[in-house]
């Protein structure tokens, strides 16, 4: 199951296609801000030699922007590597104790409730157990 | 919780300062723009000194960068950076003629 699928847990209406257009679009809208301001600049050096001063101020803020934003860009990446490991986690421990619910419930106890808490105890130790597995099998070189 | 979209946004030092480098980017586009649209028949060549230019970008560019130091550094809000510290420029512009 994709994470956009879950409403819970994707906040954004709009689809990730459409928010990449629109990234897309604004950064090229930037991009051409920024060789706006540059040409001017260029026109105005024409007749004030200070101006080049501007000119590799902007240059400057201009790589300062961009190397910002592709550091922020890897960073929300990297970020939403580490949710989509995590939520992948719960999903499994979900689907692992309401497979056990159902043979428990099978074999004559009752059915765990999702808006329980004891529902979010089984979760939880269920989280601790993989946890424990995963960490066991580190250890093993 | 964190659930709220609200209490995600956070200031940094990385978003003032590309914050603050859009706006004054805008700044510049409102300055810059009526010299691309004339030329090359200049009408006036009556401008501020290089480094009038670049104080002024900057000082204004502050309080945009202020507004929007919490905003994530993507070129979406960037762009609004941009079009802030053209709003403001364009305000200067009209309050002064």
């Amino acid at each position: 199951m994709d994470v956009s699928d879950s409403p819970t847990l994707a906040r954004s209406r709009w689809s990730k296609r459409t928010g990449r257009l629109i990234e897309g679009a604004c950064f090229l809208l930037l991009l051409v801000v920024i060789g706006t301001v540059i040409y001017g600049l260029m026109l105005r050096a024409l007749w004030a030699d200070g101006y080049y001063v501007v000119i590799a101020a902007a240059g400057m803020g201009a790589v300062v922007m961009l190397l910002s934003l592709a550091q922020q860009a890897i960073a929300a990446r990297d970020a939403a590597t580490w949710r989509a490991m995590a939520e992948w986690q719960i999903r499994a421990a979900r689907n692992r104790i309401m497979t056990g619910a159902a043979s428990a419930s099978g074999s004559g106890k009752e059915a765990l409730d999702p808006d329980s808490p004891s529902y979010y105890e089984h979760l939880v130790e269920a989280l601790l157990d993989h946890v424990q597995r995963d960490e066991g099998e580190g250890a093993r070189p | 919780m964190s659930n709220d979209p609200q209490v995600e946004l956070g200031e940094s030092l990385p978003r003032f300062v590309s914050h603050w480098i859009a706006a004054a980017f805008g700044y510049l586009l409102m300055v810059l723009l009526p010299l691309i649209a004339q030329w090359p028949r200049i009408a006036d060549a009556s401008w501020p000194q290089w480094w009038a230019l670049l104080l002024f970008a900057g000082v204004t560019s502050l309080v945009a960068a202020v507004v929007n130091a919490n905003l994530p550094v993507t070129s979406r809000e960037l762009i609004k950076s941009v079009a802030l510290g053209f709003a403001l420029k364009a305000t200067i512009v009209a309050l002064s003629v």
